[in-house]
């Protein structure tokens, strides 16, 4: 029997939210295999509906729009979302924008890699993402000719998504990127090819190797052939998916662990975050306070706890402004943590968040108890509805304006304050 | 793909984060916002009185932080992210390396704004070059870090930090001062205008917060109701809610936001430009106006990284950013204007080699801009040097990052450097004063021709309707003057006209600019007017499109009035001599008149020409004319003898004020001219610099202001000039002014006076006359525009009569033959 408080927070960190038939389905199990319950999803094969499958050059922002509400809807719906938290934590990791990319449907076919591979081999999605259109024009790998490299996939790929700052020379760079020439794009026909005639063949010096390589070649380098790096990548994938669903800073003892993981499946994902959510460490006090709800999942536990939808709440009007608006990351380094969404202008565009909320909830009767219910009472119901237990300061807030406010406005601002207490920003 | 490179964009933003601990925001700090203490919460909670009615009211004073004083610098930091490419923004167009390096990017040459043979800058950036010419753009060439870092990320984590090298840096180099600046708030010490607070802005123990460009409002109560919800939330923070570190820092933080609401609110309206930097760059200004206590304000915008298409990308964004400056200097009210230095940064520059997408890739050290009316203008470091490099080479930096830093902490924020740094570095010595006592730009705008003199006449009077409807001109108003084919003045070959310019009865500080019609208005502040005095100066200013000069209020509402004396036109005979200068009136001891007050109403005749060094057949001479001890406030006019007394005036004087102005007169038959005091009885000193005729030879040419002299030693000077005492200006040799100059046109500025006193300049190896330029009240900073020849040696002498000052000489332009 797992304790409830450790099942509540292995849900909010894989599913979101902790849902209360989610609770009760897992908390009679032991952890193990409440762990296992949450990873074992069936494979799929997500389905790009139409409307956004392919670019519509004079709808390039409803599509983009489209998209947005399509996926956090899903991540409301879908009865086990782990796939859907760890297609964010790819988005984020393998970063590309629509601001760039500037076409929603390479955009989906991108995200469709991440959703459908993303408990799979991290070699393969690095396989997977280079020859993608989104990424291909991202980081200019079709400006990357054999006459004129351009290093910004190269440089990327070894700083940010496999290996990390300090870890290759600048002649790695150099040499990584003339491997990646003539990577591109075919645009006849709108689809990835490789052009023999634009990539350098000649003999590049890469890790100490001296040969003629190509840009497959430098990723199964890193990630398969050369141990060594192996083993830094197999760390800097451990280290970044703890800080993504415990905390900060992780212990180097849960890194090695969870890298030697990595390591040992050939870079499989699953066992890894199987043994990163069966470490003690996860269900300290340091990783249970130790997140600030992100704004996708801020808005995703909003829409979860009132029934309300993307339509409703229009969160393209203020996501941008809380720091996070899917497929538009801010950089190729992605998202980072806590202290980022921490901020007077960050949390302004929470408050105008949940002001819309809140007169979407009004225009239903749900909420219209709380004008008349005791303090006692509507404080009940509201922790019960947003899944939070107030903190005493909280508490005691809402107790003494319940216990001054009357009519409209005590249900109206109760709502708004309710989504605004920091119990319900924690992670 | 046109689209700017988004993955560096805002690589700010990824250095937002200090993944560690919330340090900064925590419930300790909250509790000393609020004035209470480490452990005044659990008073604070059990309090009855603060629920309902205390909390905002009483409480919040707490949080503002005191005004900006007198003397402290503002800094606003322009970011360019992404990593701005210097070579296209300071253009080294006289280097044949630039283009054989970079075909299809680098500008052509008849594109480059020139600042000299050598550089120039983007064309897209006419704001900032007319801020150069005026002097106050300091360019930084070469500015990087050792061991260059080519990733956006390390290296903005380098930039912001100051700490190159370090790896994961938790503070930077702004957030450090603000640690050190006393003072209980730091809501409103410093701000970034964005979504989240950069690295740059974040200290161990304080940081910046954030002020959405779109603004908010959530936290201004309109009602009781609104009081109600946001003194509960409020008090959400007030004690630990046991729940980690973050629970309480985001308590904290909505506190924070709800107080930034109620206090910034107001000031996001409708008006706002949309650009991303013109915008926060209105709102930066907005917020010094508001007076909150602001001391740095971030800004930034991109993407600079210009992989692909960089012509067109590069041009669209500095472009704005030179319209953004525009709107800033625009937007900033006169009072802070001498505070406020502008920065920029950007994590490095861009290879020199173009690639094949019409690019260019991550490079290392670039230029950078320091702006403001305070700064020393020209070129910094060394120029980069392009001879030799290959397609990958980075240019090497000649100036740390930290050296510029320190510069502008030490010049501007009140110094500390070395403690924000953790080391000494350079000082660039980028300031010509001190933040607070920057005179405002020069009056000069532009000449060329020969000068030709006319009897005064008003075209432009806001009281009595000439020149435009009655009324006072209102904040961002202004009049189009016509100027050509009236009262003398030709229809053609007019380049400039000579302008007594005059603001009164100002109902808030203000200021006027001048400029020619049609062109967009430059940030120049040709009269600076206080609430309360009226004050004259002269103004060069080109004629524009419809024969017309412009002329603006920027604040409050001001009556102008303007008097044309002359004009400058090709072709036109009359050059300009500079003569030393010669006491033609002093009607306290008898010379020129006898020794007699004017009295109210009353005109006497004064001998120009035919004496001393100016020839009988001068037709203008170039004047200081001088009111002291006026019994009244009143106005003086002079013109040419035995014609019609025209409405013009040359001073404007307040009771007991000595007031001193460059008048460029036209001489009447026996070279005399004509002086006429409106009220009261005032005595009157005219001293002549110069004179034109058509045997003079010299023409009159512009130049940026270029700094000649500054007592104060924070500037490099020796200290104040004491009574009596003499002080060389060494004036041939410096800055543009060519070997073959005779004269110069100086903008002189007295500050920090001890006493009453006046200034005498004259050309250097001459015996001192009995003339004087500028007459300092204790006090007061003042100013005026100079005409002096120069000296054999090629210096001009300048003297004080009593008490000590510091004076601060720029030359504004010069005569040669």
């Amino acid at each position: 029997m797992a304790d409830p408080a450790d099942v509540a927070h292995l849900l909010r960190r894989t599913e979101f939210v902790a849902r209360p038939s989610r609770i009760s389905a897992l908390q009679a199990l032991p952890l193990s295999a409440a762990v296992d319950d949450v990873l074992n999803v069936p494979p799929t094969s997500l389905t790009i509906p139409a409307e956004i499958a392919t670019q519509q050059a004079d709808h390039n922002y409803e599509q983009f729009v489209f998209a947005l509400h399509w996926w956090l809807d899903r991540m409301v719906d879908a009865p086990r979302p782990v796939a859907e938290k760890m297609a964010l934590f790819w988005h984020g990791h393998f970063c590309t924008s629509w601001d760039k990319v500037f076409d929603t449907g390479w955009m989906m076919e991108q995200h469709k890699l991440f959703r459908d591979q993303a408990l799979g081999n991290f070699r393969a999605l690095a396989h997977g993402m280079s020859q993608q259109l989104a990424m291909l024009i991202y980081l200019d790998g079709i400006d990357n000719h054999r006459d004129s490299p351009n290093q910004n996939f190269a440089r990327e790929l070894m700083e940010l998504f496999v290996l990390g700052v300090g870890q290759y020379s600048e002649d790695d760079v150099v040499a990584a990127a003339r491997a990646w020439t003539g990577y591109g794009i075919d645009w006849t026909t709108r689809t990835y090819r490789f052009w023999p005639a634009d990539h350098d063949d000649g003999p590049k010096t890469f890790f100490g190797t001296t040969r003629n390589w190509d840009g497959p070649g430098i990723i199964d380098e890193i990630l398969r052939d050369d141990a060594a790096k192996k083993r830094v990548a197999s760390r800097f994938l451990a280290r970044k998916l703890w800080e993504f669903f415990a905390h900060p800073n992780p212990p180097q003892v849960v890194v090695d662990a969870i890298g030697d993981v990595l390591l040992a499946s050939d870079m499989e994902v699953k066992p890894a975050l199987r043994a990163l959510l069966l470490r003690p460490e996860f269900y300290s006090d340091t990783a249970k306070t130790g997140l600030v709800r992100t704004p996708v999942e801020y808005v995703v536990a909003v829409h979860a706890q009132t029934g309300l939808r993307c339509a409703d709440t229009n969160p393209e009007w203020t996501m941008e402004a809380m720091g996070q608006m899917p497929f538009r990351p801010p950089n190729v380094a992605g998202w980072k943590p806590n202290r980022y969404w921490v901020n007077t202008s960050a949390w302004a565009a929470r408050t105008d968040f949940a002001r819309r909320v809140t007169w979407k909830l009004r225009e239903g009767h749900a909420w219209d108890h709380l004008e008349t219910d005791s303090p006692g009472a509507a404080i009940a119901s509201l922790e019960q509805a947003f899944a939070i237990s107030l903190a005493p300061p909280t508490r005691a807030a809402m107790a003494g304006f319940f216990a001054a406010e009357q009519y409209w406005w005590r249900a109206t601002n109760a709502l708004t304050m309710t989504m605004l207490a920091p119990e319900l920003h924690l992670a | 793909m046109l689209d700017p490179d988004i993955s560096a964009a805002d690589s700010l933003r990824l250095l937002s984060v200090a993944d560690d601990a919330p340090a900064g925001l925590n419930r300790r700090r909250f509790l000393q916002l609020v004035g209470m203490g480490v452990g005044g919460g659990v008073a604070l909670r059990g309090v009855e009185s603060v629920w309902g009615r205390g909390l905002a009211g009483a409480l919040r004073e707490a949080w503002a932080a005191p005004p900006v004083g007198p003397n402290e610098g503002i800094v606003v930091l322009v970011g360019m992210l992404g990593g701005n490419d210097g070579l296209n923004t300071l253009v080294p167009y006289g280097d044949g390396h630039y283009y054989d390096q970079r075909p299809g990017v680098a500008i052509p040459p008849e594109q480059v704004l020139a600042i000299d043979g050598a550089v120039g800058l983007h064309p897209r950036l006419g704001f900032l070059k007319s801020l150069y010419d005026q002097g106050q753009v300091a360019i930084v060439q070469g500015v990087g870090y050792p061991n260059a870092d080519l990733s956006h990320f390390n290296s903005m984590a380098n930039w912001m930090s100051a700490q190159p090298g370090t790896s994961n840096p938790t503070s930077g180099w702004v957030g450090r001062w603000l640690d050190g600046v006393g003072g209980s708030a730091d809501l409103f010490r410093a701000s970034t205008v964005g979504a989240s607070v950069p690295l740059h802005m974040v200290g161990v123990t304080r940081q910046a917060s954030a002020i959405p460009e779109h603004g908010f409002t959530f936290g201004a109560a309109a009602d009781v109701h609104d009081t109600r919800m946001f003194d509960a939330l409020t008090q959400m923070s007030a004690g630990t809610g046991g729940r980690g570190p973050w629970h309480d820092a985001m308590a904290t933080m909505l506190a924070n936001q709800l107080e930034v609401g109620r206090q910034i609110g107001p000031l996001f309206t409708d008006d706002l430009p949309t650009g991303t930097i013109a915008r926060k760059l209105a709102i930066a200004a907005r917020l010094i106006n508001a007076d909150l206590g602001m001391r740095v304000i971030d800004t930034s915008f991109g993407s600079f990284d210009d992989h692909a298409g960089e012509p067109s990308n590069h041009a669209a964004l500095l472009g704005s950013l030179d319209d953004a400056l525009r709107t800033f200097f625009a937007t900033l009210d006169p009072r802070f204007r001498s505070r406020v230095t502008v920065m920029t940064y950007s994590e490095f520059g861009r290879t020199s080699f173009g690639n094949d997408s019409q690019g260019t890739d991550h490079g290392s050290a670039s230029c950078h801009l320091v702006i403001g009316s305070g700064v020393r203008g020209g070129l910094f470091g060394a120029a980069p040097n392009l001879a030799g490099l290959q397609r990958w080479d980075r240019l090497g930096h000649t100036v740390d990052l930290r050296s510029m830093y320190a510069s502008v902490i030490d010049g501007w924020l009140g110094g500390g450097s070395s403690a924000v740094l953790g080391g000494t570095f350079e000082d660039l010595r980028l300031f010509s004063y001190a933040p607070g006592t920057a005179p405002g730009a020069p009056a000069f705008v532009a000449s060329g021709g020969g000068f030709v003199p006319l009897v005064p006449f008003r075209v432009l009077d806001t009281r009595s309707g000439i020149g435009a409807p009655p009324g006072a001109v209102g904040a961002g108003g202004g009049v189009s003057v016509g100027i050509l084919g009236r009262g003398g003045v030709p229809n053609a070959g007019v380049v400039s006209v000579v302008l007594n310019l005059t603001a009164t009865d100002a109902t808030e500080p203000s200021y006027l600019t001048a400029w020619p019609t049609g062109r967009p208005m430059p940030y120049v502040a040709n009269v600076h007017v206080p609430v309360g005095r009226a004050v004259p100066n002269c103004v060069i200013a080109e004629v524009g499109s419809g024969g017309s000069v412009d002329i603006a209020n920027t604040f409050g509402a001001t009556h102008c009035i303007a008097d044309v004396v002359g004009y400058f036109a090709q072709g036109m005979p009359g050059r300009i001599e500079p003569v030393t200068p010669d006491r033609v009136l002093d009607t306290r001891n008898g010379i020129g008149a006898p020794v007699s007050r004017i009295g109210a109403g009353q005109t006497i005749d004064v001998v120009v020409g035919g004496r001393g060094d100016v020839p009988a057949d001068a037709q203008a001479a170039i004047l200081n004319v001088t009111v002291t001890s006026p019994s009244s406030a009143g106005f003086a006019t002079v013109w040419p003898s035995f014609v019609t007394q025209p409405d013009t005036s040359v001073l404007n004087f307040d009771r007991g004020r000595t007031v001193a102005n460059l008048c460029f007169a036209k001489l009447g038959k026996e070279g005399k001219v004509a002086l006429f005091n409106s009220h009261g009885d005032s005595d009157y000193v005219i001293d002549v610099l110069g004179y034109t005729s058509s045997s003079a030879s010299a023409r009159l040419v512009p130049i940026p202001a270029s700094k000649l002299t500054d007592t104060r030693p924070g500037n490099g000077g020796d200290g104040p000039l004491g009574p009596g005492s003499t002080m060389p200006v060494q004036v041939l040799g410096r800055g543009a002014i060519p070997d073959t100059a005779t004269g110069v046109l100086l903008n002189v500025v007295v500050a920090e006076a001890s006493a009453d006193s006046y200034l005498t300049v004259w050309p250097s190896g001459e015996a001192r006359p009995t003339s004087s330029n500028i007459n300092p009240e204790a006090g007061v900073t003042s100013s005026n525009l100079v005409l002096m020849k120069l000296g054999a040696d090629g210096a001009v002498d300048v003297y004080n009569d009593a008490g000590s000052l510091h004076v601060i000489v720029d030359a504004v332009g010069y005569l040669v033959a």
